[in-house]
């Protein structure tokens, strides 16, 4: 007896020893659908581009797999107790993979870069309350808000701090990349590969575990699944839910999985009939069956949502909240006829038919509202097409699938006030507005806390969206793989902590 | 002959100037506004951003001027840039074009080689048990698809020979060996189609020819079997197989396309869809063009050998 116990303890140690010591080296073999246009990480749109330079650069902050805001190239920072200035302290000992040492110029350049309209940049707009940045010294940042926003240090983490040499010097950050992250350029085969290998001087002390990462460009599905499988790659991130199911089982693989903060939608057009009436879009979200949605689209992975993913803990509201939510096709009805559609109404849904989950939502959701008097047309488009409608507002509705932001501020922001850049229903309502602009200007968390409360009740069943579904984010790795945690941002941030066991 | 090549030359110039005006129109004509559509759901773009892009493209000036500036470039070999990264399409072209020409090539000189054989055999023993099998394969061959061929002998070669490089691409000089390994099913998939069909069309067309008179006229005139067949037969069975040829050849490109997405090859094809999914309009052009004008060259080829080979053809 005793000796089986002290068996067992052997072992127990000998378990924990193995889980505890990371080994090193190794090439961890990705496999991505799709090539990055390029690495600029001041242009980058397409999540290509992200899966890759999000390991070559670092901004000055980060956020974690609980989306949490953590430091990264600033070591701490202080707010002003009017949220207007902060001050950010720079971490030293940091060298670019160039070997020019970091400093508060590079963040200045950095930042003005992206504010450049010549850059282009898709996150200028998030930094339009930036009044003024400047270098105190080459340990320590200023940035001048000319309004409290606090979203300030989550947004931060998306403005990757480049070499200011290097690109005053005319080198091509679309081809070389050169960053301050655990991993550095090495090799681009167009096509075939990207190659980033270990950063030595990387300032987080022994890491990263692993002596490169490629990036193979695979982009046929079934040719990913027969890789991962046989072991020919060690990491598909971020997989459709559908090669999830089929990787369920497969032997040597396993899945990682997170909730991720894209969901799928369908959009109303506020300036047309029906969807002018608030009574209308709130009919239509009783008329839905979301908990259907997600076993027949998302095969059981994914969860119902309203505005905010569940991912954000702490910032969104149960569904229990929404009254919209608890299906009633009789309701629907009824809401309808007050609005003024006794015999129902009919519109067009647009998709974009190169998203299965949106089709196949787009056609639930059709046989869904047939039974509470809403008659929805599919129309399917190919993509060009699809973003000329949807920039212009030319639809009734459309179904579609979005991202989303780590701060409640970041999706409902553009997307809800009045003029927002990606407000395409043309929705405007005083108290709305009103309500983002204290989200994003309190200071304090509980504060807020109440306004996003209050903004998501009001969105969730007369908003000009009806929220459906927030899918798992499935990942798979061989057995071996070893460390990585998934993040809901879709980011590979934990590729520094991952190592291969042999 | 030497008339016939220069007209067939003259065509071939006219008809590659209809294509670049097509391809050139394709971006142009599509709904909607290009610029708008390249920068897709990028939220940041303003008025000023667009007009940029569209300077940066010459897509503010006339058509004509457009559409001259663009033909002149081609004619000096300079194909323009790649939008998103600035580099110059020909040498994207080139970096790919080998490995494409390499699989199209190799699989042509397999579907060729093993078709004239098999088809020879297959009208020798025409209904017997084995041939029987050999149509089976070949009828299955010409309706499966290139790309789910190529999955299979990915998943067959994962579960009968671990181990075996099957996907991925290693350059020549750097691994000759797992150069050629990982090309193997690529480039079986690819002519498994050209070679049933090759050599189903081969017998055809000699158990045609073997009941001609003149045929039987060899074999009344004690001719040995081998000779009736390789000189009389054959020789003449050659002429529909050389169209044929020529005309699988321009589809094996497109087959190399499909095949290349399959099992993650860096040649022309993924280049092409790389483009169109980008949106990198320049470089779709560029790549469209060059494909046309070999489909268009491959077909001149194919007319020079028909009339060399059958001397009945018209030169004039």
């Amino acid at each position: 007896m005793r000796r089986v116990g002290w068996l067992f303890l052997a072992a127990l140690i000998g378990s924990l020893a193995w889980a505890q010591a990371p080994m090193r080296g190794g090439t961890l073999q990705i496999a991505v659908d799709s090539s990055p246009a390029g690495l600029d990480p001041h242009v980058a749109t397409a999540f290509a581009t992200f899966v890759v330079i999000g390991n070559i650069y670092e901004g000055l902050t980060e956020v974690d797999e609980g989306l949490r805001v953590r430091p990264a190239l600033a070591e701490s920072w202080k707010v002003s107790p009017d949220g207007l200035t902060y001050t950010f302290k720079l971490r030293s000992g940091v060298t670019f993979h160039n070997g020019q040492a970091f400093d508060s110029k590079d963040v200045v350049a950095s930042f003005n870069r992206v504010r450049d309209p010549k850059t282009g940049s898709p996150v200028a707009s998030r930094f339009n309350l930036v009044k003024e940045v400047r270098a105190n010294g080459p340990q320590e940042v200023v940035f001048e808000l000319s309004q409290p926003f606090s979203p300030f240090l989550s947004e931060l983490a998306g403005l990757s701090i480049v070499p200011s040499e290097y690109v005053a010097g005319g080198g091509d950050l679309q081809r070389r990349a050169v960053g301050t992250g655990p991993f550095q350029f090495r090799e681009w085969v167009p096509d075939t590969y990207i190659q980033l290998e270990r950063n030595p001087r990387y300032w987080r002390q022994g890491r990263p575990y692993l002596d490169a990462l490629r990036f193979n460009i695979v982009p046929d599905a079934a040719t990913r699944q027969i890789g991962v499988s046989s072991g020919t790659y060690h990491f598909l991130p971020n997989i459709d839910p559908s090669l999830a199911v089929t990787l369920k089982n497969a032997p040597g693989v396993k899945l990682y999985q997170t909730q991720d903060l894209a969901y799928s939608l369908l959009g109303m057009n506020v300036t047309r009939k029906p969807f002018d009436n608030p009574r209308v879009r709130e009919a239509l979200n009783y008329a839905i069956d979301r908990k259907a949605l997600v076993q027949a689209v998302y095969f059981g992975n994914g969860v119902p949502g309203g505005p905010l993913s569940p991912a954000l803990k702490g910032w969104a509201s149960p569904i229990s909240a929404f009254p919209c939510y608890n299906t009633n096709p009789a309701k629907a009805r009824e809401l309808l006829r007050q609005a003024g559609y006794p015999g129902g109404v009919d519109f067009t849904i647009l998709t974009l038919g190169s998203v299965k989950t949106v089709v196949d939502a787009a056609q639930v959701l059709q046989a869904q509202l047939a039974a509470a008097g809403f008659r929805a047309k599919i129309e399917i488009l190919e993509l060009g097409k699809f973003v000329q409608e949807w920039r212009n507002s030319n639809f009734d509705a459309f179904a579609s699938l979005n991202g989303g932001s780590a701060d409640p501020d970041g999706y409902l922001f553009r997307t809800f006030s009045t003029g927002g850049s990606t407000n395409v229903f043309k929705y405007s309502d005083a108290r709305v507005d009103q309500l983002l602009n204290q989200g994003r200007t309190a200071t304090t968390l509980d504060a807020r806390r109440k306004i996003y409360a209050e903004l998501q009740v009001k969105l969730a069943c007369q908003g000009p969206i009806a929220h459906l579904v927030y899918g798992t984010l499935f990942s798979a790795a061989r057995e071996n793989v070893q460390g990585f945690k998934p993040v809901p941002t879709r980011s590979l941030l934990y590729l520094r902590d991952t190592w291969l066991a042999r | 002959m030497l008339a016939y090549t220069l007209r067939r030359l003259l065509d071939l110039v006219l008809v590659l100037f209809g294509v670049s005006v097509l391809v050139f129109l394709m971006i142009r004509l599509i709904p909607g506004d290009a610029v708008q559509i390249m920068l897709g759901a990028n939220t940041e773009i303003t008025p000023d951003r667009l007009e940029a892009l569209r300077e940066k493209l010459g897509l503010n000036k006339p058509l004509v001027v457009q559409y001259w500036d663009w033909l002149t470039g081609v004619l000096r070999g300079d194909l323009g840039q790649s939008v998103w990264t600035g580099a110059p399409i020909r040498d994207e072209i080139l970096a790919r074009l080998p490995l494409t020409l390499e699989i199209t090539l190799l699989s042509l000189i397999l579907g060729v080689f093993l078709s004239v054989p098999i088809g020879i055999l297959s009208a020798y023993w025409r209904n017997s048990t084995g041939e029987y099998l050999v149509r089976l394969v070949a009828i299955a061959g010409v309706t499966v698809p290139s790309f789910w061929l190529g999955t299979l002998f990915i998943y067959l070669s994962f579960k009968l020979w671990p181990g075996f490089p099957t996907i991925g691409y290693v350059p020549l000089a750097e691994d000759p060996a797992g150069h050629f390994a990982r090309l193997l099913f690529p480039v079986l998939a690819l002519s498994l189609p050209l070679l049933a069909g090759l050599s189903r069309l081969l017998r055809s067309t000699l158990l045609d020819i073997l009941s001609q008179d003149y045929i039987r006229t060899a074999r009344a005139k004690g001719l040995s079997e081998r000779i009736v067949m390789y000189k009389h037969a054959l020789r003449n069975a050659l002429i529909p197989l050389v169209t044929v040829v020529g005309i699988q050849a321009g589809y094996l490109f497109g087959g190399a396309i499909v095949v290349e997405q399959v099992f993650a090859l860096p040649g022309m094809g993924r280049l092409i869809v790389g483009a169109i999914n980008e949106r990198n309009y320049p470089l779709v052009q560029g790549t469209i063009l060059l494909v046309t004008a070999g489909f268009v060259f491959i077909n001149l080829l194919v007319d020079l050998a028909y009339a060399y080979l059958d001397p009945r053809v018209e030169y004039a």
